[in-house]
């Protein structure tokens, strides 16, 4: 408990935020740097998908932490509405657009990879379908708190939203995969079972720290700015 | 004992008022004077419990009003300017309606408002001070001891007036508090009157007490043979008795609004006339799709009507109402939500043989349709209802309905259209239905709950 108030302290949370956003800035800078370098000119082509493989280094990192970020905001949406602390909208609010660029980049890099490897801008597949819904959670979600003046209640309401939508997301999974396994039949490239090459492993795994290292910086970036957009929001209100 | 002490409230950023206080004995009037947009409305919303407040106390003898809601729920009467009548329904329905959603009933039968004449009327017949009439006609439901006014003599004419300072007088006599917002001066003695322009300014009025209070005359000191009690007598009924009386009430009001639900199932129809047109007259290819058509049909459908869910009743100010009633709220919102799902499945179930003609629909599917509407229609007018709940504060975008409410309906979908086809296919439908049933299952008990904490919230 002790930690949560002190995290949740918004003075608390600049202090840490000046300590950790230079870090998360410069690991981003080397990281990418290298993971880049790495992926496309230091890495072998797949024997099958040829260059095109490369996109993956792109994808994949923005898949996951795309995903991960909207389960991070359902938890600091539920944590929000116990504990009450402003902080959690706050994170809620700043990571939004960020997760909604990151899966709106998995969807296009992932359109741009299946045109030549597919034949098709984009199929029905159970993964994309429910990304794109994840796409519609992170757009509602948005639009939703932006439409509140009063960031009390729009807190709130768009916190409960978050909740609901947590909930429903391994419904949507579930309900998806039932349905292409219904109507469509097993006509795309399947990955196989083949583990991936440690050729190609470590350039992921470089490209996915980056990732991380940069949305971390991204995410408390905004949530400063919010911060102390509130701030003189509030100061303003004194004067009135 | 109504004691309120340095009460602030603030709106966005607009500080409505603040440090406002006052005592009020049983028996005791106070009437709040000041100009357009002085915060009037918005303390008797706070005193009501519709708005928190932002700062202060509000205690009714020496308890905090917030640790008990419901009681205080029950304890107050609120008019405000809307008069929370349905137009299609008659006065003697809409008294009978708010009668149920009282805790306790202490019929009187006194018609002190005079609406014997007109309550057997149509709201849409009668005119604006007939109308007013009427919701004071809420006030004399039970014994509610402290009575919320908000320009209660609007419209009212000059016969209707002194019935209003009568039931007054009346109510102050049993021991009961009034606190009105008004205009012109109810005529009444011992009244004292707060002067919302006031408080805010440096120099204080003459007399004026801290708060902007001014006393224009000396405190209430009548006797009280019978003060009030601070729960109303509690004559609990079985929660499953409002549920049923509001489930009736909702549909009556959807039987009376046939017009508008004759113009939904009329765009079901359109829906369904024009897919073969978009998409070629094949007989194979429309028996294919036919369930997934008629399932979108009655989806967009469902967007449309989720209008009628919560934005109607905050428009005509029944959301208030609903919102003050002592019985609990999920269970009010649950009964609404089963009669507009039933009102749906029956105007559905009208249509669902012709459109399934029409698109040449292989009949053995139909029994199988007919289920997915029944399990998956009420789930997705609670989902509706939850997103409704959510943005009836805004009541500005619909298109942000169906934004958020698209992720939410996709399973729906699929496991509807799952079941047809496997009924198509002749396998068996039941895993699919079985999911619907799930989902209804998890939603029924879950989304009043939501639902009710979303509008109390949505409120301020």
């Amino acid at each position: 408990m002790n930690i949560l108030t002190r995290f949740a302290n918004p003075g608390q949370f600049l202090k840490l935020a000046a300590i950790l956003m230079p870090i998360c800035a410069g690991g981003a800078v080397v990281s990418f740097a290298y993971g880049l370098y790495y992926a496309l000119f230091n890495s072998p082509p797949d024997y099958q998908q040829g260059e095109t493989v490369r996109i993956m280094y792109i994808h994949v990192p923005a898949a996951s932490i795309g995903m991960m970020l909207y389960v991070a905001m359902a938890v600091a949406a539920g944590v929000g509405l116990v504990a009450r602390h402003t902080l959690a909208d706050i994170f809620c609010v700043a990571a939004a657009p960020v997760g909604a660029t990151l899966v709106a980049l998995c969807l296009i890099t992932g359109s741009i990879w299946g045109k030549p490897t597919w034949g098709a801008w984009w199929v029905w597949d159970a993964r994309l379908t429910s990304v794109l819904i994840l796409f519609l959670l992170y757009c509602g979600y948005m639009v939703l708190r932006h439409a509140f003046d009063d960031h009390e209640r729009g807190a709130k309401a768009s916190a409960v939203l978050l909740l609901v939508g947590a909930v429903n997301i391994p419904i949507v999974r579930f309900s998806v995969e039932w349905w292409h396994t219904l109507h469509q039949p097993a006509s795309l490239l399947r990955a196989g079972g083949a583990a991936i090459a440690p050729t190609m492993l470590k350039p992921l795994l470089i490209m996915g720290m980056a990732y991380g290292f940069y949305v971390a910086f991204l995410i408390m970036l905004r949530m400063k700015t919010l911060l102390l957009a509130r701030r003189i929001e509030a100061a303003a209100q004194q004067d009135d | 004992m109504l004691h309120v002490s340095s009460l602030s409230c603030r709106r966005g950023s607009r500080l409505v008022f603040r440090e406002v206080g006052f005592c009020l004995a049983p028996g005791a009037l106070l009437q709040i004077t000041g100009a357009n947009g002085s915060g009037k409305s918005t303390l008797l919303r706070v005193l009501a419990g519709l708005l928190s407040r932002t700062d202060g106390a509000i205690t009714w003898n020496d308890q905090p009003v917030g640790n008990d809601a419901e009681a205080h729920r029950a304890r107050v009467h609120y008019i405000g300017h809307l008069d929370a009548l349905k137009p299609e329904l008659t006065g003697v329905e809409m008294l009978a309606y708010w009668q149920s959603l009282r805790a306790a009933s202490a019929a009187c039968a006194a018609d002190l408002f005079g609406i014997d004449a007109f309550k057997n009327k149509p709201v849409r017949f009668l005119s604006a001070g007939q109308k007013r009439r009427l919701a004071l006609s809420r006030l004399l439901q039970d014994d509610a001891p402290l009575w919320l006014l908000d320009e209660p003599t609007t419209a009212l004419d000059e016969n209707g007036q002194a019935r209003l300072a009568a039931a007054i007088a009346h109510h102050r006599a049993k021991g009961g508090i009034v606190i009105a917002a008004v205009h012109h001066m109810i005529d009444a003695p011992d009244t004292q009157v707060l002067a919302m322009d006031n408080f805010r300014t440096s120099p204080p009025l003459a007399g004026g007490t801290e708060g902007g209070l001014v006393n224009t005359s000396t405190p209430v000191s009548k006797p009280h043979p019978s003060p009030p009690a601070s729960g109303v007598g509690a004559s609990v009924a079985p929660p499953g008795h409002y549920l049923t009386r509001n489930f009736l009430h909702n549909l009556k009001l959807h039987a009376r609004q046939k017009g508008e639900w004759a113009s939904l199932l009329l765009f079901f129809a359109i829906v369904i006339l024009l897919l073969p047109f978009a998409l070629g007259p094949e007989p194979d290819l429309l028996r294919r799709l036919a369930p997934g058509l008629i399932w979108l049909a009655a989806l967009l459908m469902s967007l449309l009507s989720l209008d009628k869910l919560f934005v109607q009743d905050a428009r005509d100010g029944t959301l208030d109402v609903l919102l003050l009633s002592p019985v609990p709220l999920p269970l009010i919102v649950l009964s609404k939500l089963l009669a507009q799902s039933a009102t749906m499945l029956i105007a559905l179930g009208l249509m669902l043989l012709p459109a399934a003609l029409l698109l040449g629909m292989d009949l053995t599917v139909l029994p199988v349709l007919g289920l997915t509407f029944l399990l998956g229609i009420p789930s997705m007018v609670l989902l509706g209802g939850i997103a409704g709940s959510i943005t009836v504060a805004l009541h500005r975008n619909p298109a942000l309905l169906t934004l958020l409410l698209v992720p939410f309906y996709i399973p729906i979908l699929i496991f509807a259209g799952a079941a047809c086809d496997a009924a198509a296919l002749g396998a068996s439908s039941l895993p699919p239905l079985a999911l619907l049933g799930a989902m209804l299952a998890v939603l029924l008990p879950t989304a009043p709950i939501v639902m009710a904490a979303a509008l109390r919230q949505g409120q301020g």
